[in-house]
């Protein structure tokens, strides 16, 4: 028990461990009582609030030891002034103050022995424990002067930032990144038509490069595009946009030579396409366009990186392959096309906004 | 007298259903998450974003109808729309055009930071003054842009655009088939934005304010 000054005042006679704290700071401070057990013959309860029967008088003595801060002469006003006695009870009633948090359960049965404060025995163990409950009381008094309001934000703040982890660990929506502008052109196709890049608006497309005459090495090339055309057309939904294919001639725009080309990959005319054009357009629309590396000056041994580009139906790059990965790339390609079909069919009207905080937060597969 | 004896057993005090507190939080959490949604709501834009943050194409040979080179550095801190189109067309071109100066008209003081130019892809028939004086109609502060034909195809494959000339007619008239969509370079000078056809001047203006921000 402290004084205004915060000095200690002996409670001698008191059964410490029946007093958690009687703690009084000067006049605002809260106190606290814990365990203060009081007797009663019936061992009945005081409920919240009320004033204490019979032994009231008996609990005056108690008031002697607080301190009075000239408020009033009701020795329970600012003070200890609530005594909770039901176990059913969690705050006490107030008893002469609203500064009282809590005062928890006095009994009856020892309201004698309590009653006879100033007996010297107990009281320096009294202290000791007294000054322990004291810094307890006080810690739990800290707790409870966080702001409110701070506490409210403190937690909305937490479980905002926890959704915005758990969105962008747990990636519950997948997107292909929009990487840029895929060229604009106009090919000569392996028929002998046009083949432009507005003809591939509102349609998916993916895009090879190989010379006409390449050997063995395009093998791989043409598989992966023939699986990628089969488990699309099988197994991925597009909603409303087409699935194309075209593969891009590094060393010629000779309808007769793409239309050899397409026929010993296994490209049908329709869905898969092989498209040319000279060697001026190439360079713009393949190097600096697609930004594939490719050097044909020697007609007969054409170096380039063999990449795979898909871009969607507004002409964006949605997804670059320069290289093979161990993983099968037509596994790959199909999974990518999957995603972006995805997102055609779902991202509209309100979805699109969880599909704009997918591209944000690079939910990238 | 001293109490030798232990204190007696007292229950503990009965936990309250706290379920006001817990229906009071639910409450404040979702007016917060419906404020917090709108205040930062992602802001969809009207046309396809580019998330790429490299610098839009250079124009480098082409000028604009004053005989400038166009150096699109120049414009740092504006917003740029771009677009492909020619003096001869018939119904895309003064769409857009009258599309972008209405959503210009909206802006204020603001639509001085909008630069707004149209690049012929008909060089033969527009001239340098030709396609000056065609975007002049629709805005007096709009830029006509003419190149060779090999200088804007060049450019145009970079802004994923592309052209072609139809068959002539008896009176020597034909029409060009050109990729329509609109492009907006932002403040920092990045190609941010494609615009299809069909894209409002509401939708634009919205647009343009926040790429103005």
């Amino acid at each position: 028990m402290t004084g205004n000054d915060g000095s200690r005042i002996g409670v001698d006679g008191l059964r410490a461990d029946l007093i958690g704290s009687v703690d009084m700071e000067g006049a605002d401070e809260v106190a606290i009582v814990k365990d203060l057990v009081l007797g009663s013959a019936s061992g009945g309860s005081l409920g919240a609030g009320d004033r204490l029967p019979g032994e009231l008088d008996d609990v005056a003595p108690l008031s002697a030891l607080t301190p009075d801060d000239g408020a009033g002469d009701d020795p329970f006003e600012d003070n200890v002034v609530g005594v909770g006695a039901s176990a059913d009870v969690e705050s006490a009633g107030v008893l002469g103050s609203d500064r009282v948090e809590t005062v928890d359960h006095v009994g009856a049965d020892d309201a004698g022995p309590l009653l006879e404060l100033g007996g010297g025995e107990a009281g320096g163990e009294a202290n000791a424990q007294d000054e322990e409950s004291d810094q307890v009381a006080h810690h739990a008094e800290s707790k409870k002067r966080i702001n409110p309001i701070f506490k409210w934000a403190l937690s909305i703040g937490a479980v905002a930032v926890v959704a915005v982890m758990a969105f962008a660990i747990l990636e519950p929506v997948q997107v292909l990144p929009r990487i840029r502008l895929a060229p604009g052109f106009t090919l000569v196709d392996q028929n002998g038509g046009t083949i432009t890049s507005e003809d591939g608006k509102g349609a998916v497309t993916l895009y090879a490069f190989a010379p006409v005459d390449c050997g063995e090495e395009c093998d791989s090339i043409y598989q992966t595009m023939r699986e990628v055309g089969e488990s699309v057309a099988s197994s991925v939904d597009l909603g409303p946009a087409d699935f194309r294919m075209v593969t891009v001639a590094l060393d010629s725009d000779r309808p007769e030579a793409l239309a050899a080309a397409a026929a010993k990959s296994g490209a049908d005319g329709e869905i898969w396409r092989w498209a040319g054009a000279s060697d001026e357009v190439l360079r713009d629309v393949v190097g600096s366009g697609f930004r594939v590396y490719y050097d044909a000056t020697q007609p007969d041994d054409v170096a380039f990186d063999p990449t795979f580009i898909i871009v969607d139906g507004t002409g964006l790059v949605r997804g670059e392959y320069p290289y093979a990965t161990i993983a099968s790339d037509a596994d790959r390609l199909t999974r990518h096309v999957g995603i972006l079909g995805e997102e055609i069919l779902f991202a509209k009207g309100n979805n699109a906004l969880i599909y704009e905080a997918a591209h944000i937060f690079l939910c990238y597969p | 007298m001293t109490l030798d004896t232990a204190p007696p057993e007292v229950d503990q005090p009965r936990k309250r259903f706290r379920w006001p507190w817990i229906v009071a939080t639910a409450v404040v959490l979702f007016v917060v998450g419906l404020i917090g949604g709108g205040l930062f709501r992602p802001y969809v834009f009207n046309g396809t974003v580019i998330q790429s943050s490299t610098q839009a194409p250079s124009m480098e040979g082409l000028v604009f109808s004053d005989g400038q080179p166009v150096d699109l550095g120049a414009f740092e801190d504006d917003v740029v729309l771009i677009y492909f189109g020619y003096t001869y067309c018939p119904d895309l071109c003064p769409t857009m055009m009258a599309a972008v100066d209405q959503a210009t008209e909206t802006l204020g003081d603001d639509s001085s930071r909008v630069i707004t130019m149209m690049v012929t892809v008909d060089p033969t028939r527009d001239t340098l003054e030709g396609i000056g004086d065609y975007v002049r109609i629709f805005n007096e502060d709009f830029l006509g842009v003419w190149g060779t034909e090999d200088q804007v195809r060049s450019v145009a494959t970079l802004y994923g655009a592309t052209f072609e000339y139809g068959e002539s007619a008896d009176d020597g008239s034909y029409l060009v088939s050109h990729t329509a969509s609109l492009m907006a370079v932002d403040t920092e000078g990045v190609l941010r934005v494609v615009y299809p056809v069909g894209v409002t001047s509401d939708e634009l203006a919205a647009d343009l304010r926040q790429l103005l921000r």
